[in-house]
């Protein structure tokens, strides 16, 4: 199936409106053959409606598509042999499972046609794989939602001389154990294959696990698009740090204050994030961003017992929450309306109503501008907390 | 479709209930059931094992009207004429049915406006079917008569139900008239409720319309197909009052289908025995075919 027409998949300024809703606006993206492009924003972001302009059961308002240099424009969904995995599934309700993996193969734009024996071969390996082989007699009906999901992307695996693979959400409905296991195998069928890859998910860890790259998709725009560790280590936008990390960037919006007392982060409702003076100035210089949104990433964050070394010193907040993950856990205080969560050992010994110090690292920080969202690089790096 | 589990409907609330609730909330179904259906049934069957002329129950006969029945020409006549009809019918109201609900599921200019319309065949009575038709192939003078069975010659200046030959193509055009309409919109409330996924994944598969009509509509749409179809089956060879009005079932009998002779055999000769024994022996028939054909269809649709 290697000689299928393949090659990089281009976007450029690709535009779609449903009526009142700018579903996508001036997308561009390139995927090239054998890479996972990790599309990742909340639900109503476009995700969906990328995956059908590719597949083309949409046609864009706006902006050109190419697969390997050719213009999509005037090819037809059912020429352009793409696989694509439905986030609604979208089974055919008449066939039996394995009748429902097998329909791409059996459809005429396969070239050359397989042998009926390599045809079954290949969809019971894929059903096999999914935990599946034994329904493969059934009929969508008689399945549960994750088994109508595993039968879908079966038919998405299948197709190995796909043009392209489009996965809206191939995982989502999976019991964390199955979703664990097939990540992998999933990203590593998709690597061998000779066809740029789309692999659609609201969950932003997710993203970051199986994409070559990822591109955070917000209200139809591209937030950011980026290397997974690019993306985790320096979201763009206040926006794109909400969907990823875990747990995500604590989030403090306020006005820097200096003048009487301590430099500090003063939030809407008027509660103090006391700052290091240094990181005070160096937002202040930067004219008319005196709004700012600090991010602060769970390794920033320390809560020290007011009874250690060096705690006395440090501005006092009371422990909020704590949720132990076995291994480590996360522990939260509150400033003002924002959440501090910080991930700490699982035995931290930390308890609701507790007064602690809090201690910022200055390693894991980030600022975003007040009014855009937008990341500010501070003029020096020296950035930290009194 | 064969998953949907029927015991989601029995309430929790039927561990309160009294043992009679149940049968009396069927109650007035299974009495009107009895009444109006049952009984009169279980009367012919009784009937056709007697000799009844004019009214009159008479001795036991056994299957002497059953015998008189199948050694009868007229009999089998009938009941070729009814095949025929069937064969004819049918299967062009269903093609044409079909066609059209295709057809209205494009986007039409005014499909609102039409769909009421194309019911106006269907609601009409069947008696005034049959006098309209009666008037527009009336010999000599009717609009559709003069100006086009009448210049091709097909009959001369009579109306075509006089003819022997064609009386029952005239017949099977006026059933394909009035019958059509009502599988288009059938069949057109059919494509409006299937799901629009399976096509899209379709398409991305690489399936061409027709393609996607063959495997697609054609499969999804089979249980609605299976059960229209056979409805107007039976009700096709049950054909009466639009037969009635038209020919009487003439000229001679070209096409006295088994109810006309049904009922020529009761109010016109009076032999309400062999008359009850006709009955019988066309719902055995049907009884026959319908349960053959409803397995089949459970077994090769995975459907009902």
């Amino acid at each position: 199936m290697s000689d299928a027409p393949s090659g990089r998949l281009v976007l450029e300024g690709v535009a779609k409106r449903f009526g009142a809703i700018q579903a996508l606006d001036e997308v561009a993206l390139a995927i090239e053959p054998g890479e996972v492009l990790a599309v990742t924003g909340p639900s109503g972001a476009g995700k969906t409606t990328l995956c059908r302009l590719i597949a083309g059961l949409e046609r864009p308002d706006r902006g050109r598509l190419t697969l390997g240099g050719a213009d999509l424009a005037q090819v037809p969904a059912r020429r352009r042999r793409v696989a694509y995995l439905f986030e609604s599934y979208a089974l055919f309700p008449h066939l039996s499972v394995f009748e429902n993996a097998a329909s791409p193969l059996r459809a005429p734009g396969q070239l050359p046609p397989l042998g009926a024996g390599e045809l079954s071969e290949r969809v019971q390996q894929a059903l096999d794989l999914l935990g599946i082989g034994h329904l493969a007699g059934r009929l969508p009906a008689e399945l549960s939602g994750g088994q109508k999901q595993r039968v879908a992307l079966a038919r998405a695996l299948v197709q190995e001389g796909a043009t392209a693979t489009l996965l809206d959400e191939p995982i989502s409905h999976l019991d964390a154990k199955l979703r664990h296991r097939l990540r992998g195998e999933i990203k590593r069928r998709l690597a061998a294959r000779p066809a740029p890859a789309i692999w659609s998910t609201p969950d932003g860890l997710e993203a970051l696990s199986v994409g070559d790259r990822v591109a955070v998709l917000i209200d139809g725009r591209i937030e950011q698009l980026a290397t997974p560790q690019e993306i985790w280590e320096r979201p763009a936008s206040v926006r794109v740090a909400r969907l990823i990390g875990d747990p995500p960037m604590s989030l403090v919006e306020g006005r820097v204050a200096q003048g009487e007392g301590p430099p500090a982060l003063v939030t809407g409702e008027g509660a103090r994030l006391p700052l290091q003076p240094s990181l005070a100035a160096g937002l202040l210089q930067l004219a008319g961003r005196e709004a700012v949104t600090l991010g602060l990433k769970p390794r920033a964050i320390r809560f020290l017992p007011l009874g250690e070394a060096g705690a006395g010193s440090l501005p006092q907040v009371e422990i909020y929450t704590v949720e132990p993950f076995g291994k480590h856990a996360i522990v939260s205080a509150r400033i003002g309306a924002a959440l501090l969560r910080a991930k700490t050992a699982g035995n931290c010994g930390l308890a609701v109503g507790q007064r602690v110090g809090l201690q910022l690292e200055s390693d894991g920080l980030m600022v975003f501008d007040g009014r855009s969202g937008r990341a500010i690089e501070l003029p020096s790096r020296t950035a930290g907390v009194a | 479709m064969a998953a949907i589990d029927t015991d989601l409907a029995v309430s929790p609330a039927s561990a309160t209930e009294p043992r009679w609730y149940p049968y009396a909330l069927i109650a007035p179904a299974m009495i009107t059931f009895v009444l109006v259906a049952l009984v009169p049934f279980l009367f012919a069957v009784f009937i056709s094992f007697h000799q009844m002329k004019y009214g009159r129950l008479g001795d036991f006969a056994g299957f002497e009207n059953y015998g008189a029945l199948l050694s009868d020409s007229r009999f089998w006549n009938s009941m070729a004429i009814a095949a025929l009809f069937v064969a004819i019918a049918v299967p062009l109201e269903f093609m044409l049915g079909l066609a059209g609900a295709l057809m209205l599921c494009r986007p039409i200019w005014g499909r609102s406006a039409l769909v009421p319309l194309l019911f106006i065949p269907t609601t009409m009575a069947p008696i005034v079917v049959g006098l309209l038709w009666k008037i527009m192939l009336a010999g000599s003078w009717g609009l559709l008569s003069t100006n086009v069975i009448e210049p091709l010659g097909l009959v001369g200046e009579i109306s075509i139900f006089a003819s022997p030959d064609l009386a029952l193509y005239a017949l099977i055009f006026v059933d394909v008239w009035q019958w059509t309409p009502f599988m288009m919109l059938a069949f057109f409330a059919g494509l409006q409720a299937l799901p629009v996924n399976p096509y899209r994944a379709a398409a991305v598969d690489g399936a061409t319309p027709v393609q996607a009509f063959f495997r697609l509509t054609l499969p999804m749409m089979a249980p609605l197909l299976v059960v229209i179809g056979l409805l107007r089956l039976i009700d096709a060879f049950k054909v009466f009052d639009s037969i009635f009005i038209l020919t009487g079932g003439g000229p001679g009998t070209s096409t006295e289908m088994p109810s006309v002779l049904a009922y020529k055999m009761t109010f016109e000769f009076w032999n309400i025995g062999e008359a009850s024994a006709l009955a019988v022996v066309v719902w055995l028939l049907f009884f026959a075919f319908c349960n053959v054909f409803y397995q089949l269809a459970k077994k090769k649709l995975n459907a009902f």
